[in-house]
Order: structure tokens, then sequence, then C-alpha cells
């Protein structure tokens, strides 16, 4: 269970790299916690300690408290961790906008109210050409990102998991609704 | 008559519960459920949250891997090195299965190690099934015929609390292997180079089946190293159909019962196969001729090349930025580069094959000065065989430390780190930025090419061992 979530808006945070991994997103070194809170501060440690370019990007994103981060092809890829949405989530972040997904990062998010936007390898380089300073509008019901200076493109959410963010359920609710399937395969099975 | 079906449909359509609705996800039942120490916690609060209990503990198996030290643990429990937040997380893991009736394969236990060692060493894996973890390389378990994946933490907690998962019907894809594997050059080296071909995102929304002469040549130990590394091409999971090695196999596993009911189970675990005209969605075929070890140049391990390949001059952004990272310079070869640190282990090669492979190139040599070499088997009972047979042995006399069973650096969480700077060669799975530890730079290489290496102090040519 999580809130609702229609549209995000904001200026987004871009790392335009590919394949940025989960151990990237949150080092392993931070996950013997048994928490899902306190994560965020170490949001990208390494990677902020070592590329000024990507410090800035991110406390520029953390003054402007932006909800989007721009980012290359298969991301999140690597590692299961979920603590990497968490990180993401407690950093600010609610939405990625990015031409492809890891699986695993995918369906972690979903189950978390973080939206993986997945657009077009194109439409991604227009995103990058007009994204600088420009605000966004991720809107989840209409299936467009819209930025202040009037461009616009689409993006298609799988139709289950865009109505559990709509309406903040999550798939436990709907599994443990499942119970009496779940018997009946159970008894035909064992 | 019906369509033919792939083997990874078969094993889909067998464990669907309900439907998805109109191309929505399925409930997918889950036979085998591995838990480790770190990714379980916050699931298991989830159950108490919702006041749920678990479903069906008898299908459940829990060890202790990621955040435990690679020392003996004291008479008594006490663990010299498991402190703190570490320790914590153990406790937690071992509350959770004492509270819930999960067997846990805890710290005294006699087989304790990295779970997919261990799951597949006792038979708690099972061809046909369908199993999960926590952990991207549940697909290791692949080899059996299995069909096995990695979920969140979210995810864990939807099996705990019900045994089923809400997932969307994967994508196929074949792909076939060929050519040979020379002396000198084995599974790992023959996953590198198909991740290579394929890329990190690849195989992205797919399930694998790997085919073709150079997968059948594999024994099953190769085999769970080359379905180990599916997920670095990206796929979902890797398996493969099983045959009379994986029957032999599953045969002499202490959980595979007898009598009678191993007959009807080995049946039908060799009716286990893909329909004759059955299609997969994406077919890749790599012959890899005569394969040459491979190491990784690069932050991905789809950044790979021969051992006696250039390092590429960056033809990406990432590429660039990985050689920023690493300092390699490109157009340099890679055998040669100097190394700091070797690590022999993890659920990738940690088992007693990958073990003897080591050995026999270490054996009666010294690793060079200044290379700390770490050899880290992947269970209690690899680590039993490794001493029986005088391996732990050949190890020590070479100078390499001889741990106790674990992740360690493969995820650097235990202690067991490279330091800032440090060049280590790893049979793990992972070169990305800081894996092995904040600052550290990996290459990935076969057990052979990493003892090969150990003794020279540089990235070297294990054929010159054969
Ligand atoms: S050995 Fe490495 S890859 Fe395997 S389970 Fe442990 S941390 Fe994960």
């Amino acid at each position: 269970m999580f809130e609702p979530i229609q549209r995000i808006t904001g200026v987004p945070c871009v790392l335009d790299h590919q394949d940025i991994d989960t151990d990237r997103i949150i080092p392993a070194r931070f996950l013997t916690t048994i928490e899902r809170d306190g994560l965020g501060e170490h949001l990208f440690r390494d990677w902020r300690d070592h590329e000024a370019r990507v410090a800035s990007a991110l406390a520029a994103a953390w003054g402007v408290a932006s909800p989007i981060l721009i980012a290359g092809a298969n991301f999140g890829c690597g590692s299961s961790r979920e603590h990497a949405v968490w990180a993401l989530m407690e950093f600010g972040f609610r939405c990625v906008i990015a031409p492809s997904f890891a699986d695993i990062f995918e369906k972690n998010a979903f189950g978390n109210g973080f939206v993986p936007v997945r657009i077009p390898a194109s439409v991604h380089a227009e995103l990058m050409g007009i994204a600088a300073g420009d605000s966004l509008e991720v809107d989840i019901d209409a299936g467009e990102v819209r930025s202040t200076s009037g461009w616009a493109a689409a993006f298609e959410l799988p139709a289950f998991e865009r109505r559990c963010l709509r309406k903040g359920w999550d798939a436990l609710d709907f599994l443990v609704d499942q119970g009496p399937a779940i018997e009946r395969f159970e008894s035909v099975r064992v | 008559m019906p369509t033919p079906r792939n083997l990874i449909e078969k094993i889909w359509d067998a464990h669907v519960v309900v439907p998805g609705e109109a191309g929505g996800p399925d409930v997918l039942y889950v036979d085998t459920h591995l838990l480790h120490e770190v990714t379980s916690p916050q699931a298991f609060a989830v159950l108490r949250e919702r006041g749920l209990s678990v479903r069906r503990p008898d299908q459940t198996f829990a060890t202790i891997d990621h955040a435990v030290p690679t020392t003996e643990p004291l008479a008594g429990g006490e663990w010299p090195g498991l402190a703190g937040a570490a320790e914590l997380q153990v406790k937690t893991l071992e509350a959770n299965c004492a509270g819930h009736g999960i067997e846990l394969c805890g710290r005294e236990h006699p087989a304790r190690g990295i779970v997919h060692v261990v799951a597949a060493e006792l038979g708690v894996t099972r061809p046909g099934s369908t199993i999960v973890c926590g952990d991207s390389h549940t697909s290791t378990h692949g080899a059996v015929g299995a069909l096995a994946f990695g979920i969140g933490t979210s995810e864990v907690a939807h099996v705990l609390g019900t045994q089923c998962l809400l997932q969307q019907r994967p994508r196929t894809m074949a792909v076939e292997l060929t050519g040979t594997l020379g002396a000198g050059v084995s599974a790992k080296d023959l996953a590198l180079a198909w991740i290579g071909e394929a890329g990190a995102g690849g195989a992205a929304g797919h399930v694998v089946e790997y085919r073709g002469g150079a997968v059948r040549s594999l024994d099953m130990e190769g085999r769970m190293t080359l379905c180990n590394l599916s997920i670095e091409a990206g796929a979902r999971a890797g398996l493969i159909a099983p045959d009379e090695r994986t029957i032999a196999y599953m045969e002499s596993r202490p959980r595979t019962p007898m009598g009678e009911a191993k007959e009807r189970l080995t049946e039908q675990w060799r009716s286990l196969q893909g329909d004759e005209g059955a299609v997969f969605d994406a077919t890749l075929s790599f012959d890899l001729g005569a394969l040459a070890p491979q190491v990784t140049w690069g932050t991905s391990p789809d950044m790979v090349t021969g051992i006696h390949g250039a390092i590429p001059g960056p033809t990406n952004r990432a590429q660039e930025s990985a050689l920023a990272y690493t300092g390699l310079e490109p157009g340099a070869s890679l055998a040669g580069q100097s190394i700091d640190v070797v690590f022999i282990g993890s659920c990738t090669n940690g088992r007693i094959g990958d073990l003897r492979e080591a050995a026999r190139i270490l054996d009666g040599n010294r690793v060079a000065d200044g290379v700390r070499t770490l050899v880290v088997p992947g269970s209690r009972a690899v680590q039993r065989a490794a001493e029986a047979e005088g391996l732990a042995e050949i190890f020590t006399r070479a100078g390499a430390e001889w741990r106790a069973p674990g992740c360690s650096m493969c995820i650097a969480m235990n202690g067991d780190v490279v330091p800032p700077g440090g060049r280590a060669l790893s049979t793990s799975n992972r070169n990305f930025e800081g894996r092995q530890g904040p600052g550290s730079i990996t290459f990935l290489s076969s057990p052979s090419t990493a003892a090969a290496s150990a003794i020279r102090g540089v990235i070297a040519d294990p054929r010159l061992h054969v």
C-alpha cells in the first residue's frame, strides 16, 4: 500500500549513463540493515564521491527536491536489492525515465509505487536536448511526459501496474485474495 | 494438435495458479523459496505488519552467507568478525526462521554456505520446479532444469505470505552455444564470451534456454556457472534441459528420496524437454570456436575479451567512463596487467571443481609477493572435500589464504574487501565500480586464470600450465 500516484512534476536530475547498476545506486556495505529507512543519504555514495558531475547533479536535485531522475538504458541492472528503490525514494525521487530497465528493478519499483518510465531511445535523445533546467510533468493517466517549454512524448505503462499505481494497491493484497485458488492448486499438485 | 511448447513455457504453465487477465501478470506458484539474511528482514516485517504467517515453511530454506565473516565461529556460537549491523541481520534471520518454523542452514550447520551452492548441493533444488530467492544469481539453479529467478524484498514477502508471485509471462530465448573448450578453458570463459556478445541488457525480459554442444559438454558445476551468469546478460533466468548428467547428479543428492519415489521423480525429470517444433521469441547462436580464456576489462561483465586481446578504445560513454574508472590504457594487452588481489570463490566459481582447477595450477607454486590471494569455498561440503583431497594444503602452501565459506569478496559486505585503487582478479560475477570495495578495480576470470595470475602477479594465461 502506498499513496496513489497521478502525476509527478519537477526539474529533472540527469545522470545520462547506461547500465547504472544497483551496486552503484546503493553500495553493498550499506545493506547490513534490517530497515527500509536510512538508505537515502547513501544513494550513489561512491559514484558521487569520485565523479564531480554526479555529485553536482544530485546536489542540485536535492536543492530543488526533484522527484524525476533521467538515466540511460538498462537502469537498475545487477543485484536484486530493493534497497536501490528505497534509497532513490528516500532521497526524494518518485520516478526514473530511461530507455530500458532491468527486470527485477522494474518490478521492485512498481511494487513501491515508484514509476519506471520507459521511453524509446530517440525520445530519450530529444529529452536530453531539452531537459536542462526545464520542468517536466510525468502524467500517469495520459501516459505522457511534458515539458514546460511545450515538448511532449508518450510512454506506456503495463495496464495492471498502471492500475496499481493509480489506486495505491500492491500485489500482496491481490495475492492474499487468491487464497482459495492457491489452496486448490496445492491440493491437486501435492 | 496442441501448439508445441518449449521447456520454459511448460514449466511456467505448470505453475500458473490464476492466469492474468488481458495480458496482465499471472499468479505463479513457487515450489522452493530460498532466503538469506540481507534481503529478507524487511519482508518478515511486512508479514508482521499485515498479520500474515508463512504459508509454506516446508518449502522455504534459509542460509546466512552475504554478511558473515569467512572466519570460523567458535564453539558456543561466538563468531569473531560478526559484529554490529551484520550480527543483527544474522540474529534477525535466526529469530524469523525459529518463529516461523523455517529450516535455517545457520552458523553451526554442517552444510552452511552460499545459498545457491548449498541448495543445489543438497538437492533442495529440483528439475522442473520454480525457485526464487531475493538474490539475482538464483538463475544458478537453472542448471538442473528449474525455472529459477531473483526477486526483490517486497516479492519475498509475497512468497512468504502466499507462496505465489504476480509475474508477467516471460519472453523466451534459445541461446545455442557451439565450439570446444580446450584445456585451461572452462564454463566461466564460455559464459563471459556469450555475455560479451549479447551485452549487459541483451537478454532483458527473457528467460534463456541454453543449448548446443558446448553446453551439453559441461558438467553440472559448469552448467551452474553458466546459468549463474545469465543475469549479467540481463536475462530473468537461464536453464538447461535435463539430460543423463542431470539425472545422475540429482540421484546423488542427499535430499532426493530413495526407492520408488526416486524412480518416479527421475522419470518425470527425464520428460522435461521442449516439444519438437517449439519456437522461442528470440534465438541467438554463437560458435565460440576454439575459445581463449576470457577476462573483463571494464565495469560491466559484458566488457570482456580474450586474455591476449587488447583493451579497446571506448566506443560509447559507458566504456569511456569504465576506462576512466579503471585507469587502463586502450590498446594495452590484458595479459600482463598487474594485480594486487586474487579472489577465488563465490556462487559462480566456489564449487569443488573450481577449486580443483585452481589447485592444479597452484600446486607446487607460490603466489607472487604482494598479491593477497583469498580462496573461499562455496559451502562447508566444498570446504570438507577440499581439505580431504589436499587442495586446502596446496593453497596454504602456495601462500594463499584458505577461508571458511561465504560470499566474501564477491560483495565485500563482511570485511573481506579490496582496498581503494587495488586491482583484483576475481572468479566472481560482477566487476561493477566499487563492487569489491570503494575504489576497487575488478577483472573477472575463470579459476584457472585466477590461479595462473596469482603466481605471476599479473594477468596470465592458464594454458601455460597445461
Ligand atoms: S557469492 Fe556473490 S553473487 Fe553469489 S550470492 Fe553471494 S554475493 Fe551474491
